[in-house]
């Protein structure tokens, strides 16, 4: 049965905690599975580049980017991998409260990347043997590389679910419902912001050799600026393009003013990062790289936060529905504990039934005088007494005058329907008088 | 020198042109949303969150009409005010629904779901089929003031008839 009704009460604290952890998870994971895509990408193609040019600068580049991306195992697994287990564990637990992605998907996604970071992992180990990685290794490389573009492909379309509420309740009953373009723009809008930010780190760190020593060379320091300016030039240029396209996909209740303020951001800073790119970079040393780098994170945070008020209003009905629950429920608790004391303190029937009755019904009813409902002097004698059938229109109530508004179902427990139907049977009496 | 000087002018015009049409993309995408109106405002700030969740009311005891006809229908005053000639009356909201009352005159409400004329739909329908009301409708009973959560596209509508095994022919919904 399609609804998204039965959603379990979270807390305030815990829904915000879980909202935030996703945000620095993606925080963490984005930037590190990006500069490993962007990265091997340069390394790769600079390998058969160097090849067909007999180039060794080419080379020497590819070499190092590798070795500087592909980090130690332990980091990938803790960064590349763990990271989309958290993802999982916080879609389970607070969107969903059946999360509509079975772990299949979630095995599929992980399993994709391990087998991806197994083959870079290959290739990278190639370069140990000079001078350059044979035609396997570099095919090794191509698969890990398209392995991740797949992995990361089906991460963004699960990370797509989440900005469209709407079709929740149809893929709990066909998984084909996942695929969506908004998903697809979200896929190409990061694959931008990742290349951009290892063109960002290309010319922060590049032209140095793997101890950290400024690399001698003048020239392959010129020729690793100009791949990492021109890199990160044209997916800046891209990238705007993309952040257009993700507002006119986004559903409506997507967005909000926070959205559309955040992508104009986006604009504004990768105009900055094209604009420093196409003024003179100046002889002196250090070059835009700091600049670039720093408009990056900025552009990444930017993103992220766009997508987070995307998120926040696309569930803004059913957050406020989870609280609403939760509050129902603390109150609940809060009611529950007094309420044992007067059992201990020897609270009567009558009295019980009289609160409850204060409580919920004196709003609409008075004994002598119509209020909303009738005078209750005039319709409890016509119970004759008899406490079971009350309970049971409490309990369910029906429409009997036809001049008055329907008794709304109050959903009260089964005590408290008791004792209240027991106070008015005893408070009035058959013949009609209090 | 000369050619050099030119070329970066260019190149900096071209690339201040090319974010200036973006910005103005996003500027009028935001004007258009803005338009849309998810949530109108309303002649009365009628709070779903306290009669639907607080009073547990049912949709349809206001909705009289959404498991009879193809409108849901908005309650007529007599009904607010078989409740409200004794309930928070000396509130403004409640004293504006009074003098609609008082004055014969009904509330203009604004539209929050409307479907163009060429689609047929019925609430009675759905409701019968056993759709929730949630489904399309979203969490009423957390809406302070309510707002549109479905896109109400032909896509969406037949997204869910297929998922369901409803009929998908032109003809149930474009009479």
């Amino acid at each position: 049965m399609a609804s998204w009704g039965n959603l379990q009460p979270l807390s305030t604290e815990l829904y915000t905690l879980l909202q935030y952890g996703l945000f620095l998870v993606l925080f963490f994971f984005l930037p590190f599975l990006g500069v490993i895509i962007g990265g091997s990408t340069v390394s790769l193609l600079l390998s058969f580049l160097g090849k067909e040019k007999r180039d060794p600068a080419y080379l020497r580049f590819s070499k190092e980017m590798m070795e500087t991306v592909m980090t130690g195992k332990s980091a990938l697994f803790m960064f590349g991998l763990v990271p989309v287990l958290l993802v999982w564990f916080i879609y389970a637990r607070i969107f969903f409260d059946a999360t509509p992605l079975p772990w299949h998907f979630w095995s599929a996604v992980l399993a994709v990347l391990v087998a991806g970071f197994a083959l870079l992992h290959v290739y990278r180990s190639a370069w140990r043997r000079p001078p350059s990685p044979s035609p396997f290794h570099v095919m090794s490389g191509a698969a890990g590389l398209l392995a991740l573009f797949f992995a990361f492909f089906l991460f963004s379309q699960g990370y797509g679910v989440l900005f469209n509420p709407e079709k929740l309740s149809l893929l709990r009953e066909h998984i084909r419902f996942f695929l969506s373009w908004n998903a697809v723009v979200k896929y190409l809008l990061f694959l931008a912001v990742f290349f951009g930010m290892t063109g960002g780190g290309i010319l922060l760190l590049g032209g140095r050799s793997a101890e950290g020593k400024e690399a001698p060379d003048a020239s392959y320091r010129g020729l690793v600026r100009d791949i990492g300016a021109k890199l990160t030039f044209l997916a800046t240029l891209v990238l705007p393009v993309f952040v257009l396209l993700d507002l006119v996909t986004l559903p409506e209740i997507a967005l909000s003013a926070t959205v559309f303020a955040t992508a104009a951001i986006v604009l504004l800073l990768s105009l900055a990062v094209c604009l420093i790119l196409s003024l003179p970079s100046g002889k002196k040393e250090g070059g835009p790289g700091a600049r670039i780098a720093t408009l990056y994170v900025l552009i990444f945070l930017a993103v992220l936060v766009h997508d987070h008020a995307a998120v926040g209003n696309a569930y803004q009905d059913r957050i406020a529905s989870l609280n609403m629950q939760a509050k129902a429920v603390e109150a609940e608790h809060a009611k529950e504990a007094p309420r044992e004391e007067p059992a201990a303190g020897g609270k009567t029937a009558a009295e019980t039934g009289k609160a409850v009755f204060e409580t919920n019904c004196a709003g609409c009813h008075q004994f002598d005088i119509r209020v909303v409902g009738p005078p209750l002097n005039e319709v409890v004698p016509k119970y004759a007494g008899d406490v079971e059938k009350l309970k049971g229109f409490i309990r369910n109530p029906v429409k009997v005058n036809p001049d008055l508004p329907s008794m709304p179902n109050l959903g009260l427990p089964e005590e408290e329907i008791d004792a209240v139907a027991r106070y008015l049977i005893g408070r009035v009496k058959p013949g009609g008088s209090p | 020198m000369g050619t050099g000087e030119v070329r970066k002018t260019v190149t900096l015009l071209a690339v201040s042109a090319y974010f200036g049409v973006l910005l103005l993309g996003t500027v009028g995408l935001w004007i258009s949303w803005h338009r849309a109106g998810l949530s109108p405002d309303q002649p009365i700030a009628f709070p779903h969150t306290i009669h639907v969740s607080k009073l547990n009311l049912p949709c349809n005891f206001c909705h009289i009409f959404v498991d009879r006809s193809k409108h849901a229908g908005a309650p007529p005053v007599e009904k607010c005010m078989s409740c409200h000639r004794t309930i928070a009356t000396e509130r403004e909201e409640i004293r504006k629904l009074t003098r609609h009352y008082e004055e014969k005159k009904p509330i203009e409400w604004n539209r929050v779901y409307s479907l163009p004329e060429h689609v047929y739909f019925s609430h009675k329908r759905h409701v019968k089929a056993g759709v929730d009301c949630k489904n399309c409708h979203g969490q009423v009973g957390a809406m302070e003031k309510i707002r549109r959560v479905s896109s109400l596209k032909m896509g969406w509508c037949v997204s869910c008839h297929r998922a369901r095994g409803a009929p998908r022919d032109c003809a149930t919904c474009h009479k």
